[in-house]
């Protein structure tokens, strides 16, 4: 509404009114609500995580002495909670990244020609059980929603994600919701 | 020289024969495979299972240069080196009176592939520390042979590696 009226107070022509008013969402991104949009495998090695640990100087005993996590309750040392995301991450060649140096995959698939600038919008957590060594962890990341929104800087579109990790025992690790946002 | 200007300390001299460093890694088939990607070398020996039997390998093989990757653990970044590395490959000798390092060269020889899961083991022995006159000035060639040795006890690798230690 803010926006509309700041249009015709500018005295902007016709044809650029029509065009902002059109949906930034088309019918074939529409449709993806609701649907599975990735699936991936990965296995938890304890060496990665550490290194994780150690780049983001979290040296947590939890993750590097097994005495300790057993103290704790758990049968071994355990992965960095966070670490969980990088696990189903596979191989890919610096030049199948995209321009700004994501893989893609995640965010890249939505078709939103009209709302080609991506950025991360955020992400909430819930973790439900450890990360063990050798531990099989499945992804599956569903679209929540796609909204049209109207900010101070402009129109954009909010896409929001559920994902779902399992381990190998079919026990839900982890859940995260997610949220990009795609300008014009 | 005389023996009271030599750059090589008598406990640096004890050292040649003896083990200098041992290490233990597992090898992983995705980091493999990453750093078969970073290099830019696409080797399908390394990352399509039924075009490595049809080869005669049981499974993908390890691209023989991540050989020596597998045994590096874990490092903080504020335990490095001022150069960047994690020590270890000969910056550990004791030679204080030539603390400026380079790498000289490596010969390796594959004797064994090497598959995902595999636990190798790196034993590094001194073979030789000698002081060199070169052109630009004296410097000191350690030269060290080190073992691969994976789960079963064969040796997939033997590297005869040199480095250089100036004043």
């Amino acid at each position: 509404m803010k926006n509309e009226r700041r249009l015709l107070k500018n005295s902007t022509d016709q044809r650029m009114r029509v065009s902002t008013e059109e949906s930034l969402i088309p019918p074939q991104a529409s449709k993806l609500i609701g649907t599975e949009q990735a699936r991936a495998t990965g296995i938890v090695e304890k060496k990665q995580f550490q290194r994780w640990a150690a780049a983001v100087k979290d040296r947590n005993p939890l993750y590097f002495d097994a005495g300790f996590a057993r103290a704790h309750g758990y049968r071994d040392v355990v992965a960095p909670p966070l670490y969980v995301q990088y696990v189903t991450l596979g191989v890919t060649d610096q030049a199948t990244l995209r321009p700004d140096g994501t893989p893609g995959g995640q965010s890249g698939d939505i078709p939103l020609p009209h709302a080609p600038r991506r950025m991360a919008g955020g992400e909430t957590w819930q973790f439900h059980a450890p990360l063990y060594d050798g531990d099989v962890i499945t992804a599956t990341r569903r679209v929540d929603d796609i909204t049209e929104k109207h900010g101070r800087s402009g129109r954009f579109v909010l896409v929001t994600w559920l994902a779902e990790y399992r381990n190998q025992d079919d026990v839900i690790v982890a859940e995260a919701r997610s949220s990009m946002i795609a300008r014009p | 020289m005389t023996a009271e200007t030599s750059l090589i300390p008598d406990e640096a001299k004890a050292m040649i024969g003896s083990e200098a460093g041992r290490a233990s890694g597992r090898v992983v088939k995705q980091e493999f495979q990453r750093w078969a990607a970073a290099v830019k070398d696409r080797n399908p020996l390394y990352f399509d299972a039924d075009f490595a039997r049809a080869h005669g390998y049981r499974d993908v093989v390890m691209p023989p240069m991540y050989l020596s990757h597998v045994t590096h653990g874990v490092a903080d970044l504020d335990t490095l080196r001022p150069d960047g590395i994690p020590g270890g490959g000969g910056g550990d000798l004791p030679l204080p009176h030539t603390p400026r390092r380079m790498a000289g060269g490596e010969n390796i020889t594959w004797h064994h592939p090497v598959y995902d899961g595999d636990e190798l083991t790196s034993v590094r022995v001194i073979e030789k520390i000698e002081e060199k006159h070169g052109r630009s000035g004296d410097f000191v060639l350690v030269t060290s042979r080190t073992s691969y040795v994976n789960q079963d006890g064969v040796t997939v690798a033997e590297a005869v590696g040199s480095m250089i230690a100036r004043p």
